[in-house]
């Protein structure tokens, strides 16, 4: 097990940047997911830290050494591939052996580290078969089982479950957390799932273009995302997020009026810088927002509902503006009706239009209540 | 019977092809082997009996069959280890990438497109002291005491055709295992990095046993064709001088078209195809037994 200290790291191809200054702690026995949208640099920034990609600069520390000159034998990490990349000529014994003997381990002990490994997995009835006799799970766990096998220091894993389909990926899921719990060495997933990224972390990076948005336990990327980007990835479904534009309150001279359109949305503290403009852009999560038949609201009216089974999905049209409402009750509303939406002011959040940027109220700190 | 007749219904259907294959594949077959029990000679109106097993014992008696046969053992071998050994060198080389790498696989697969007489000729001129520049360099690198022509001293005159069927067959094997190696998936050598093989352990237990359906199916295919394949040595040294560069495809190519002896050719043509038939068969029954192993 092994604490991992990336600072700095850039990665350039050629005059392409991938990796544009990544910084991260990674804890001790800490399981960390690197989620963000196809092309933003995740496996980069995994393949450097294994040792299959150059850094161009900064430094990648395990257990306080710098790494970043080490072959990637010598930095005794182990990685999942989205593919799995198992050796097709060998039995999933061959597999599982064949980094120990590459390290000279004596064969009693192969045999028992092999032993163990696949009772853990479930694999000891499959030992014999080579990976093209196996089901996408099945594969899934010889991957699984060729990492673990060598107790490396800590366990890579690009993607490991989009080749599976949605039933067997939770699943696995489950497996892989609970698998983790059990030995608890540190890990560092990529996914470009956000729900696998919230179930699994402990604590969450999510990437952009190549830089770091924001790093934290998943319920507090959740509720206090630090930018937009951030607010629209996180979540299911969406954040719904609004053109509005801030008016001075004049009852209340801490308060602004969050307004879309002509319609005031809610009053709330008014933030510590205030873009000139006047303009931003409102977030609301489709589960915070309530809505009734009854008059006094935000008039909106229905455009489309979608029953998911658990709840529905209510898209509905207000100040112009498309949104959605994610509600658990059964409703009767159907597309055309009328009816009034009601915001909590502690749910809005505010983020600059220009730069994306959160903008908090003065007298809040960092955390949202 | 109207069971039989649709018991016999697919076998109708298929009758058309499997009687083409057989009169294009056998007949020929059958009838250049029969040539073997017959006497035909060309310019002698009274040949064409039936002369039984007469040709064989005279082959067995014929000094220079033997010789050839030995001809044959060396230029097979010799050919087929070199143009696979470098022809796999090559796929490895062209198989990392590098700047201008599209224009040199085509330059590598050149020699591949040109007619083999073309090349015996232009072989047979590189070793000849009067137009070639080879012997010089030869000698002066020490190779040859003398700037002579290879192709005419008796104890080395087989390694000229050797060296043209070189040159003329690695882009064959360079082509198939380039393609070979370009199937083998790139996360696998990540995978073996992560798990700590180095190069040579990557080629050993990832490439080699990955390209060995290829190897196995290749080598078979050249040392057969390059055991019935007299083009070089009959430009370049008509299997001479006195005999020392005659194989057997040569041979009966002589007895043929010199001699015009084509029973006595046909009956060294049927050794030819039975020993290749033998190695075939063993061959895979070699790699059954692998197969079964592994
Ligand atoms: N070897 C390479 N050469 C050039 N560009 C690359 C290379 N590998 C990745 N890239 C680019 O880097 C970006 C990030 O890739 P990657 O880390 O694979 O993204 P992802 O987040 O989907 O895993 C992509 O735009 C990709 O095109
Ligand atoms: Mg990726």
């Amino acid at each position: 097990m092994a604490a991992i200290s990336i600072k700095g790291v850039c990665k350039k191809y050629g005059t392409v940047s991938v990796l544009r200054g990544i910084d991260l702690e990674v804890r001790d026995g800490e399981f960390i997911v690197l989620v963000g949208p196809s092309g933003c640099g995740k496996s980069t920034l995994l393949r450097l830290i294994a040792g299959l990609e150059e850094i161009t600069t900064g430094e990648i520390r395990v257990d306080n050494r710098v790494i970043n000159e080490l072959a990637p034998k010598e930095r005794d990490l182990a990685m999942v591939f989205q593919s799995y990349a198992l050796y097709p000529h060998m039995t999933v014994r061959e597999n599982l052996r064949f980094g120990l003997s590459l390290r000279g381990i004596p064969r009693e002990r192969m045999e028992m580290l092999v032993q163990g490994v696949s009772e853990k997995l479930g694999l000891t009835g499959l030992l014999e078969r080579k990976p093209r006799q196996l089901s996408g799970g099945q594969r899934q766990r010889v991957a699984m089982g060729r990492a673990i096998v060598r107790e490396p220091k800590a366990f890579l894993f690009d993607e490991p479950l989009s080749n599976l389909d949605a039933r067997l990926r939770e699943q696995m899921r489950y497996e892989i957390r609970r698998l983790y719990l059990e030995l608890r060495t540190t890990s560092i997933y990529v996914t470009h799932d956000q729900v696998e990224a919230m179930t699994m972390a402990d604590r969450i990076v999510v990437m952009n273009d190549g830089i770091a948005q924001q790093v934290g336990p998943p319920q507090e990327l959740y509720d206090d995302p630090a930018n937009l980007f951030v607010a629209g990835f996180i979540g299911a479904p969406a954040m719904n997020l609004l053109e509005a534009t801030l008016r001075e309150d004049s009852g209340a001279p801490g308060d602004v009026t969050v307004m879309i359109g002509s319609e005031a949305l809610a009053a709330v503290q008014r933030p510590s810088s205030m873009p000139v403009t006047g303009r931003v852009i409102a977030g609301i999560r489709p589960e915070r927002m309530s809505f009734g038949a009854d008059a006094n609201g935000i008039p909106a009216e229905v455009d489309l509902v979608e029953a998911t089974g658990i709840g529905m999905i209510m898209h509905i049209k207000a100040g112009g503006q498309l949104l959605k409402i994610y509600t658990t009750d059964r409703i009767k509303f159907r597309s055309g009706d009328r009816l009034a939406m009601h915001i909590d002011p502690l749910d809005l959040l505010l983020f600059d239009v220009d730069s994306g940027k959160r903008l908090r109220p003065l007298s809040q700190g960092a955390a949202h209540p | 019977m109207r069971r039989t007749l649709l018991w016999l219904e697919p076998y109708f259907y298929a009758a058309p092809s499997v009687i083409l294959i057989g009169a294009i594949m056998f007949v020929p077959l059958v009838i250049g082997l029969s040539y073997a029990f017959h006497d035909i000679t060309l310019l002698d109106p009274l040949s064409g009996d039936y002369v039984g097993l007469q040709h064989f014992r005279e082959l067995y008696a014929d000094a220079s069959f033997w010789n050839a046969l030995r001809n044959t053992v060396i230029w097979t071998v010799s050919c087929v280890v070199l143009q696979f050994g470098l022809g796999l060198m090559l796929a490895l080389l062209l198989n990392r990438p590098f700047v201008g790498r599209r224009a040199i696989q085509l330059c590598v697969f050149l020699p591949w497109a040109v007619p083999s007489f073309l090349s015996g000729l232009n072989w047979a001129w590189l070793f000849n002291p009067v137009v070639g520049p080879l012997p010089y360099w030869l000698s002066a690198l020490g190779v040859m005491k003398t700037p002579d022509n290879l192709l005419s001293d008796p104890d080395h005159a087989l390694w000229g055709p050797i060296i043209a069927n070189v040159w003329w067959g690695i882009p064959f094997f360079a082509i198939t295992l380039l393609a070979a190696l370009q199937s083998i998936p790139k996360d696998l050598y990540e995978a073996a990095t992560m798990d700590g093989a180095n190069a040579w352990q990557q080629f050993r237990r990832i490439t080699l046993p990955l390209l060995a359906p290829t190897i196995a199916i290749t080598v078979m295919l050249r040392t057969v064709w390059i055991a019935n394949f007299p083009d070089l040595i009959v430009v370049m040294t008509r299997g001479g001088p006195a005999d020392s560069t005659q194989i057997l495809a040569s041979y009966i190519f002589t007895q043929a078209f010199q001699r015009l002896d084509f029973g006595y050719a046909s009956a060294v043509a049927a050794v030819l195809l039975l020993l290749l038939l033998l190695y075939a068969l063993a061959l895979l029954a070699l790699r059954h037994a692998l197969a079964k192993r592994g």
